[in-house]
């Protein structure tokens, strides 16, 4: 199958409207177009680069016959005044500027600096996370506690401390403690004392002197 | 590869003594089918023969740097049809038209040219194809009138062979649509 076939084919496949439609040429060219268009094009060709005055004078003659003349005024003095020095020594100034070090630098090591902008970047990243973690924790441990009822919190002391160690047996700290609570009753008031004995059973029925 | 023809060109044109009779004889081999491929884009004669001019001193001066690892017509075609559409892109910033503007300037020049007539169905065709994105128009003109292979096509406008598929199926089924509508 030719590639004329095969591109006709294709067509049919996709709109056979389209297909149908004759292949003719409707622009008009004008006679003998190519021909004079080689000609035309060897002279372009061939053509010498012409002054800017000769050029002028092909297209315009009238107005390359005018003469030159500048219509327009300089201030008197003018080109004098222009501190040539100064010039010179301000400009090399102007265009070092904007080659400032920090880019200079950054287009040297642009890579490195690429790499390690990534590294601190996902290092900030990580050290977020982890603390906002952190933050949900202890914000759920904090709702966790302020849901416990009172009777649910005594519960949890009594069935969780019984078995927790003796921190201390040391002669001297139970000493400190029995001295502390000694203190303590001597500073009670008398009502006070005799109030909390009335709690215990055991003394209910003796009277303290 | 560069067909044999083409290769003796331009052994031909690297030779300073004969550099002028293979280039007359390359422009004489190409510049008809230049010369369609472009008028069918900018449509009008006067504009065609701007931009074929401009392609062939292209070539002029750029043949001494062509490579031949490519075929000589593939970028003959391919500073076809960026000149024409540079050309377009030119006239478009001028009128600072969009691309509907655009699509009806080109209808517009279609209408003025001698003999036209809107209710033949060759013209009709020739108004669907300027109503097409660029890129279907292209690809539509290379395969239809050109009858060219997508292999080819795809050298000259960096597209893939599946991409110029579909735009050529795309190109198909909108003028279909035009013509069946209008």
């Amino acid at each position: 199958m030719s590639v004329d076939d095969n591109i006709s084919n294709e067509l049919q496949e996709i709109s056979t409207i389209v297909a149908t439609i004759n292949k003719t040429n409707v622009f008009v060219l004008p006679d003998n177009y190519f021909t004079h268009f080689q000609e035309q094009l060897m002279h372009i060709v061939h053509a010498p680069a012409h002054s800017t005055s000769d050029e002028l004078l092909s297209v315009a003659p009238f107005l390359a016959s005018l003469q030159k003349t500048n219509p327009f005024q300089l201030p008197d003095q003018y080109a004098i005044q222009i501190d040539v020095a100064k010039v010179i020594e301000t400009k090399p100034m102007a265009l070092e500027h904007p080659k400032h070090t920090i880019f200079t630098f950054y287009n040297q090591h642009k890579s490195i600096l690429r790499i390690a902008a990534s590294i601190l970047l996902l290092v900030a990243a990580t050290t977020w996370i982890y603390i906002s973690l952190q933050r949900n924790n202890a914000n759920q441990k904090t709702t966790e506690w302020s849901q416990i009822s009172e009777q649910e919190f005594n519960e949890f002391i009594i069935t969780e401390t019984d078995d927790l160690p003796i921190l201390s047996t040391e002669k001297e700290d139970i000493a400190d403690n029995l001295f502390n609570i000694e203190s303590g009753v001597n500073t009670l008031k008398e009502e006070e004392l005799q109030f909390f004995l009335a709690e215990i059973p055991e003394y209910k029925t003796e009277k303290i002197n | 590869m560069i067909s044999p023809d083409d290769q003796m060109l331009l052994q031909l044109f690297r030779q300073s003594e004969n550099k002028e009779l293979a280039f007359t004889s390359i422009i004489k081999k190409y510049q008809e089918r230049l010369y369609w491929h472009i008028r069918r884009l900018v449509i009008s004669h006067d504009d065609a023969n701007d931009v074929l001019q401009n392609v062939s001193i292209k070539i002029w001066k750029g043949l001494a740097n062509f490579r031949e690892d490519a075929q000589l017509f593939t970028w003959l075609y391919r500073i076809a049809t960026n000149e024409s559409l540079s050309f377009l892109a030119i006239q478009k910033k001028r009128k600072a038209v969009d691309f509907d503007d655009m699509s009806n300037y080109l209808a517009e020049k279609l209408s003025s040219e001698k003999d036209f007539d809107g209710n033949k169905l060759e013209w009709k065709l020739q108004l669907a194809i300027q109503k097409l994105p660029e890129k279907q128009k292209l690809v539509f003109q290379l395969r239809y009138y050109d009858e060219m292979p997508y292999e080819k096509m795809s050298r000259i406008l960096d597209t893939s062979e599946g991409a110029l598929k579909a735009s050529y199926h795309h190109a198909a089924k909108k003028i279909e649509d035009y013509i069946l509508n209008h």
